[in-house]
């Protein structure tokens, strides 16, 4: 039970290397629309964070503000800095591509290419111009160990991907992120498609990951954000309300607002 | 009792549309059992008869003729035959009542002429010259496989000639151009060059009239024929069925890979055939990337503004403009504005005769392309409104380009509806006939444009096309069985070659759907 784990550094005294994003009064607006009103935290590295609150309260959009997914909407617009590795990405000559290699995604439903299992692992790798047959299959291979889903696959590899079960394919999805080797991962509710017993492997998996990167996950289950998570923010109709140590979060929470939505009177 | 009511309303709509079916495929059906009979008749096998019939005059007439299968009705026959004066086929219909014998008859052969022209006669005779003169022999397989070797040998050399003389004519229109004095040496020892061939060409062809085939006609009457002018000399009524059928094929073989003759009353319909491929070709690989990038746009990249919605609007309207209009508007701007501009630019030199400036097959499939452009469109807008968004989304966030997404992912993922597309716009450009007449179609064209002269590929010439083909045989086939049968023939063809395209098309869109089939995830 990691519950009560204690061990855990505080939000206000990371030091710049243990900061992993910086956000800075982050606005973003869809379609005229208000969706994220001056949000500012510091995610900090090789842990991982969940975000939580009532749905369209714009938990997907800050996580699309992480790897600019959201200029995929035409009429968009982002204000603020969001820093990672001493650059501000929100700048113009930020490489776009580049940086969704560098953080990737998983969306709530599995979205496996149709194509072979091989084929959707090494797609990122592809793109890059990496065709080197050795080692696109040694980084396959690396990426589906590290997803938990090798020795499940690997005698498939060639077959289409379609044939995995929810579960298989969401880890799927997750190796073909990791074949990019991403400093960050964001996960937007990664299990809300899959049964319990995938959920809990892919909640395994997401604490080995973490060793290595830097995991950011929207969550509707807030069990899951308390079992899993190291740090918690709650978003409130698109303003931060509160980002703190997972286990203060629902145990204690400062605002009554928090208190409000994890004691389930906001449904 | 209102349940019952309902299901019983629905009993007779069901019934309704059930009937509906099978009237629809039964008219289908008959409409290409018709064609397949029709069609078929001109590969069949008629017998040879002896005809002797009575004349209004009160004369008897008597021939050697083809007797048809005829459906003019129980009390006529339609005879074949052929006139020796004018040298042509001729097609009869006697009143059952003024016949006084037909009767098929081993004694008479035919004999199926380069041009087309069937001749019939008995008494077959053979004139072969050697060093002493011509001689007579009896027609025999042995006298005529003989010929046949001598034949094939001074043809040999004809060719050997006119392939040598070509070069020399083409060079003399050259001079004639530059040089001013006839008198020029250059020019005098071509003149002379060209003077030598064309008299070994006369030679040749002399000697190759010495070769001839004798024979007498129905009414006794001598006639002979060059048999370099003769394809086969059958005795139809004696071969056996086996013979029959491989006859047939022959001829099936002959239709697809000959010319036609006598004013596309006969022969073969390869020219055509050429013809209409070609278009489809290049016709598909015109539209094809044309609508594909404009659906692209449309679907991808144009916002959902005005513009947008003006240009929806123009395509689906382009698909209702009737494609005559089309045609029209090919021969006014691709061939009138575009091709003259074009003649005007790079063959300043051969002006006033036009190259790109008169109707040709470019033009014809440019036409086309226009015309099939909204199917191909719409089709791929489709295609591209079933790739689910979260797939591209999912490439956008590995790092894909949006162009790399829509290569990637968007078009193998839309690749069935976009070939469906390319097999509607080959149906429609296969069967088009109206626009084509305007554009660069004609009923005969003396060269395809594709042949061995440099460059190889001529897309300015007229060309000619299997449903133009069979509007012309509509004209001929009112009062001659034969062409009829042709043009029924010719009508089979072009939907085989549509079903022969569509097929190919519609396996490659089962192959594409089974390998990019995101919906069985
Ligand atoms: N493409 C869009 N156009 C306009 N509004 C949008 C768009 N996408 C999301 N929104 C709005 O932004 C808000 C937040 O959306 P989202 O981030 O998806 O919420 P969540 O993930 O927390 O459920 C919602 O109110 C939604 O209506
Ligand atoms: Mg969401």
């Amino acid at each position: 039970m990691k519950l009560f784990n204690t061990k855990r550094t505080s939000l206000k005294k990371l030091t710049p290397d243990q900061i992993a994003v910086d956000i800075e009064s982050l606005s973003v607006r869809l379609n005229q629309k208000k969706v994220l009103k001056k949000i500012s935290m510091r995610i900090p590295a090789f842990s991982i964070t969940s975000v939580i609150g009532q749905s369209g309260c714009g938990k997907t959009t800050l996580l699309n503000a992480m790897n600019r997914m959201n200029e995929i909407i035409p009429d968009h617009q982002t204000t603020g800095q969001i820093w990672m590795d001493g650059r501000d990405i929100n700048q113009r000559r930020e490489n776009v591509s580049s940086l969704r290699t560098n953080v990737g995604m998983v969306f709530q439903r599995p979205n496996p290419f149709p194509m072979s299992i091989y084929d959707n692992v090494s797609f990122g790798l592809k793109l890059q111009n990496k065709n080197n047959r050795r080692q696109l299959d040694d980084a396959v291979e690396r990426a589906l160990i590290n997803a938990a889903l090798w020795d499940e696959v690997k005698q498939r590899l060639h077959e289409p991907a379609g044939i995995l079960s929810g579960g298989q394919q969401q880890r799927l999805m997750i190796a073909r992120a990791l074949a990019l080797k991403p400093k960050i991962l964001l996960l937007d509710e990664p299990t809300s498609a899959l049964d319990p017993l995938a959920t809990l492997f892919i909640e395994e998996l997401m604490q080995s990951l973490k060793k290595h990167t830097t995991i950011v996950m929207v969550t509707h289950n807030m069990q899951q954000a308390a079992r899993i998570s190291d740090y918690t923010a709650f978003i409130h109709k698109g303003e931060l309300v509160e980002f703190t140590n997972s286990d203060k979060l629902f145990t204690n929470p400062k605002r009554k607002q928090t208190e409000d939505y994890i004691t389930g009177r906001y449904g | 009792m209102s349940i019952l009511g309902h299901s019983r309303s629905g009993f007779i709509a069901v019934n309704l549309s059930a009937t509906a079916a099978a009237i629809l495929s039964l008219s289908l059906l008959s409409i290409l059992m018709y064609i397949l009979v029709k069609g078929a008749s001109y590969f069949a096998f008629f017998p040879t008869v002896i005809a002797q019939w009575e004349l209004p005059s009160g004369e008897q007439q008597i021939e050697f003729a083809q007797q048809y299968h005829s459906d003019a009705g129980i009390d006529e026959v339609t005879l074949l035959l052929y006139n020796a004066v004018k040298q042509r086929n001729q097609q009869v219909t006697v009143d059952k009542t003024d016949i006084v014998i037909t009767q098929p008859s081993t004694a008479v052969w035919t004999l199926y002429l380069n041009n087309g022209s069937l001749v019939f006669g008995h008494k077959l005779s053979l004139s072969m010259p050697d060093d002493n003169g011509v001689n007579l022999l009896p027609y025999s397989a042995e006298h005529s496989a003989k010929a046949k070797q001598a034949i094939n040998q001074l043809q040999q050399k004809r060719r050997v000639t006119v392939s040598a003389l070509a070069p020399l004519q083409v060079k003399y229109a050259e001079l004639r151009r530059i040089i001013i004095s006839p008198d020029a040496p250059l020019y005098e020892r071509l003149v002379q060059k060209i003077d030598t061939q064309q008299r070994i060409l006369q030679q040749l062809d002399w000697e190759l009239a010495q070769y001839r085939l004798n024979f007498e006609l129905a009414d006794g009457e001598a006639e002979s024929l060059a048999l370099s002018n003769i394809e086969y000399i059958l005795n139809t009524n004696a071969l056996s069925w086996l013979d029959r059928v491989s006859f047939g094929a022959l001829k099936i073989w002959y239709f697809l890979s000959d010319t036609p003759k006598q004013g596309n009353s006969t022969g073969g319909v390869f020219p055509a055939l050429f013809g209409t491929l070609l278009l489809v070709f290049l016709m598909t690989f015109m539209v094809m990337p044309l609508g594909v990038l404009t659906a692209l746009y449309l679907h991808e990249y144009a916002g959902n503004n005005g513009l947008t919605i003006l240009l929806r609007t123009i395509i689906t309207n382009l698909a209702g403009v009737p494609s005559i209009v089309f045609g029209v508007f090919g021969l006014g701007l691709f061939v009138f504005v575009m091709g003259t501009s074009l003649d005007e630019w790079f063959y300043m030199d051969r002006l006033p005769t036009p190259t790109f400036g008169t109707p040709g097959i470019l033009w014809a499939a440019l036409t086309m392309a226009l015309l099939t452009l909204p199917v191909v469109i719409v089709a791929t807008e489709e295609g591209l409104r079933q790739v689910p968004d979260g797939l591209k989304k999912g490439a956008m966030a590995l790092g894909a380009t949006k162009y790399e997404m829509i290569r990637n992912i968007v078009l193998p993922i839309a690749s069935p509806s976009i070939v469906t597309g390319g097999i509607l716009a080959i149906a429609r450009a296969a069967g088009e006939v109206a626009p084509l007449l305007l554009v660069g179609a004609v009923m005969y064209a003396p060269n395809l444009p594709v042949d061995s002269t440099f460059p190889y590929v001529h897309l300015e010439r007229q060309f000619m096309h299997l449903g133009v083909l069979v509007f012309d045989g509509v004209f001929h086939s009112q009062n001659n069985i034969n062409a009829s049968s042709m043009m029924f023939a010719t009508c089979l063809l072009l939907i085989m070659v549509v079903l022969v395209l569509n097929s190919l098309a519609s396996w490659l869109r089962f192959k594409l759907k089974k390998q990019y089939d995101w919906q069985s995830n």
